[in-house]
């Protein structure tokens, strides 16, 4: 559901974890796109609902990057569901401080405390601020 | 003299493969008994390049093509294949060996390949080493309103940025990134006038218009002009767009909470982030986007 060249998808209970496996520029345009339409589509239902995106292949990333993270953000909130990145590099770490997306997404240092962050545990809600 | 490193687990073939290559007199011909070996010995003297067999202990060729590809990239590595090192050969080829050739046909083919190798890298070597004499660099180009040429031209200046020494690869890819945003702004939103509204409220349509005035006249004329001016000390680049430009002051600012979830504004807030001066004409079609190396190590100290 959504793999392609540009990811990897791999279900863990309830949670779409997306992989991508290399940099996502903003030139890589259809093919980007594409895979992130199947992804939404699988949210749809009522298996999925939360998503934890690993940057762990990815020094960097653009703008296109970032208005798929807002699609996928969409359809996980419209399903009560929850977000999360992890393994995000220096440049990439930058670039969502700057975006202030870091305010928006809870980023985390590894998959693991990725996927326990979207738990529901008390305080550790992503809220929209 | 070129010196050339062969390394090979197996003494016999060590010593066959030292009299093919001692047909031309010009080759220098020294020995290791396996990876390990070799990388030892690298990093005492680089050869000018290296033959190996793949199956060997300690360090196997596989592993031996991969280091060497990071540690000593402009030195080729040629490969002797047996059967059942297909799988291996396919590997280290993928890895960035130079070529291969199958131990049944050494004696025949080893040393045509190694000299035609030898040929290459050495072209390669000596227009690595040009490119570091180069002082200053000015181009332009002209695009048409398609992606693939961005990659290749990004990659074009931030190679002339890394030899010239302006900057290091950290912020050589940052400066990609700046580009990146520059040059698909100029295309979408620019040349093809498409605004960033419809992303984010029905990405369908938003692609669907893009696709539409790609063959559409006047948007599918459109050219993309890009001029570069880079030395060791500055890197200003220019993009134009044949679009009607916009005010980029009455964008949204992108990091309010109120728009973080909109799409507008975000590419210009990191080409401002990686470079030290974004600057656009009245119009609103042509950006000048600067870093200079005093400001870079300004902020490293």
């Amino acid at each position: 559901m959504g793999d392609s060249r540009l990811f990897r998808t791999e279900i863990r209970g309830d949670t779409l974890v997306v992989v991508a496996l290399g940099n996502i520029s903003s030139l890589a345009g259809n093919d980007a796109d594409e895979a992130f339409d199947k992804m939404t589509l699988s949210l749809e239902g009522q298996e999925l609902k939360n998503v934890v995106i690993d940057l762990g292949h990815a020094e960097y990333f653009g703008t296109l990057m970032i208005e798929l993270l807002h699609r996928l953000w969409r359809a996980v909130r419209d399903h009560a569901g929850r977000m999360a990145i992890c393994n995000v590099s220096d440049l990439g770490r930058e670039i969502l401080n700057v975006s202030k997306l870091d305010h928006l997404w809870e980023i985390c240092p590894s998959r693991e405390e990725a996927l326990g962050a979207i738990d529901h545990r008390p305080g550790k809600l992503p809220q929209s601020r | 003299m070129t010196a050339i490193l062969v390394v090979d687990d197996v003494a016999l073939d060590r010593r066959l493969v030292g009299e093919f290559l001692g047909r031309d007199d010009k080759l220098k011909v020294e020995f290791a008994e396996d990876g390990a070996e070799a990388l030892d010995q690298l990093a005492r003297r680089v050869p000018d390049l290296i033959v190996t067999d793949l199956v060997m202990p300690r360090v196997d060729g596989l592993e031996l093509v991969t280091t060497v590809r990071t540690k000593y990239p402009l030195v080729p590595v040629v490969l002797m294949t047996s059967q059942g090192s297909e799988d291996i050969a396919v590997r280290a080829l993928q890895q960035g060996a130079a070529s291969y050739v199958p131990k049944r046909l050494l004696a025949d083919d080893l040393l045509g390949m190694v000299q035609k190798v030898l040929s290459l890298s050495t072209k390669e070597r000596v227009a690595t080493r040009l490119m570091g004499c180069m002082s200053h660099n000015q181009c332009a180009f002209v695009l048409g309103n398609d992606t693939a040429m961005f990659a290749p031209l990004i990659a074009y200046l931030q190679e002339s940025l890394s030899h010239m020494g302006l900057c290091d690869e950290n912020d050589c890819t940052r400066i990609g990134v700046a580009l990146e945003e520059a040059l698909t702004n100029a295309l979408y939103h620019g040349n093809l006038q498409v605004g960033s509204e419809l992303r984010g409220v029905d990405d369908a349509a938003y692609r669907a218009l893009i696709h539409e005035r790609c063959t559409a006249a006047p948007y599918r004329d459109r050219r993309i002009f890009v001029e570069a001016s880079l030395s060791s000390k500055n890197a200003e680049f220019v993009i134009r767009d044949e679009g009607v430009g916009f005010d980029p002051s009455k964008l949204p600012d992108p990091t309010d909470p109120a728009n973080l979830e909109k799409a507008s504004g975000r590419g210009i807030l990191l080409m401002r982030t990686f470079m030290d001066e974004v600057v656009f004409n009245d119009v609103g079609n042509f950006v000048k986007l600067t870093k200079s190396r005093a400001a870079a190590e300004d902020v490293k100290r």
